[in-house]
């Protein structure tokens, strides 16, 4: 595998990852009826800004979601022979064949 | 590459893909319900005799609407009150302005203060449970009765 390759690879893992991370350390607000419920943990704050609050979670999501999606569209092309390719799929008959009996043997 | 290595490979290959399409769907679908949720939040207090909440701070500069309701039980009756106003936290003046309504028909309440401890409105049945202002830009909830008191107070701007 090509140097090259193999960092585009670990950039989207990275960038499917810190999706995930962004995703764990953004307030978790409940949403109950329509509507944010405090988390007690923000509860015993001094002062409790709900707008704030709110737009810091709404800023982290997207960004959660922007990563994510954006990693696991680069997975979906880095790794598009093995899951989509034609040749890949016939390749890896053949290879994965060759062990095994004639009957399975389908590729020309 | 061993034979089942080679064999377990593209199976694996799937798996994982579908793992991270699921996880992927998963966080679109959180951000998509938080992006999608109406501004408006509800915080529920639980305050000791004499006791103040935390104070809240509505969004400057923008009408909020306050719902607040006291629930739970105080000397054997009921004491369920509702009561709603809307509030700007004026950057301009410098102070809190309200208007709206009294628990248990305790009238209009209007006024504008950023001095703490004004009264604002009365959420209890009672009327010895209200919200008052905090400074120029936040409010609280004081409970001045005898009992531990509990409630919510819904903000939505």
């Amino acid at each position: 595998m090509k140097l090259a390759h193999r960092w585009r690879r670990l950039f989207f893992w990275a960038l499917f990852a810190a999706g995930l991370l962004v995703q764990l350390f953004s307030p978790h607000l409940k949403i109950e009826d329509n509507r944010f419920v405090l988390p007690t943990s923000l509860a015993s704050n001094a002062e409790i800004d709900p707008a704030g609050i709110i737009a810091h979670a709404r800023r982290m999501q997207i960004l959660s979601g922007f990563l994510t999606t954006a990693g696991a569209i680069g997975l979906a092309l880095c790794y598009r022979e093995v899951l989509f390719g034609k040749r890949s799929a016939q390749r890896d008959l053949v290879h994965g064949s060759q062990g095994a009996s004639n009957d399975s043997r389908i590729v020309k | 590459m061993t034979r089942l290595s080679r064999d377990f490979r593209r199976p694996a290959t799937f798996i994982v893909a579908a793992m991270v399409v699921i996880t992927t769907l998963a966080v679109l679908a959180r951000a998509a319900e938080l992006v999608a949720t109406p501004k408006s939040m509800t915080i529920t207090y639980k305050l000791a005799p004499g006791a103040n909440s935390p104070a809240i701070k509505p969004a400057p500069n923008l009408p909020v609407e306050i719902l607040a309701d006291q629930v739970g039980t105080k000397c054997d009756c009921d004491d369920v009150g509702s009561s709603m106003m809307t509030v700007v936290s004026s950057t301009v003046d410098g102070e809190l302005v309200w208007n709206g309504f009294e628990s248990s028909g305790g009238g209009l309440t209007s006024g504008f203060s950023p001095i703490a401890g004004t009264h604002i409105m009365y959420i209890d049945f009672g009327h010895a449970v209200d919200l008052e202002v905090n400074n120029a830009t936040s409010f609280f909830v004081h409970n001045d009765t005898a009992e531990t008191v509990n409630g919510t107070v819904t903000l939505i701007w």
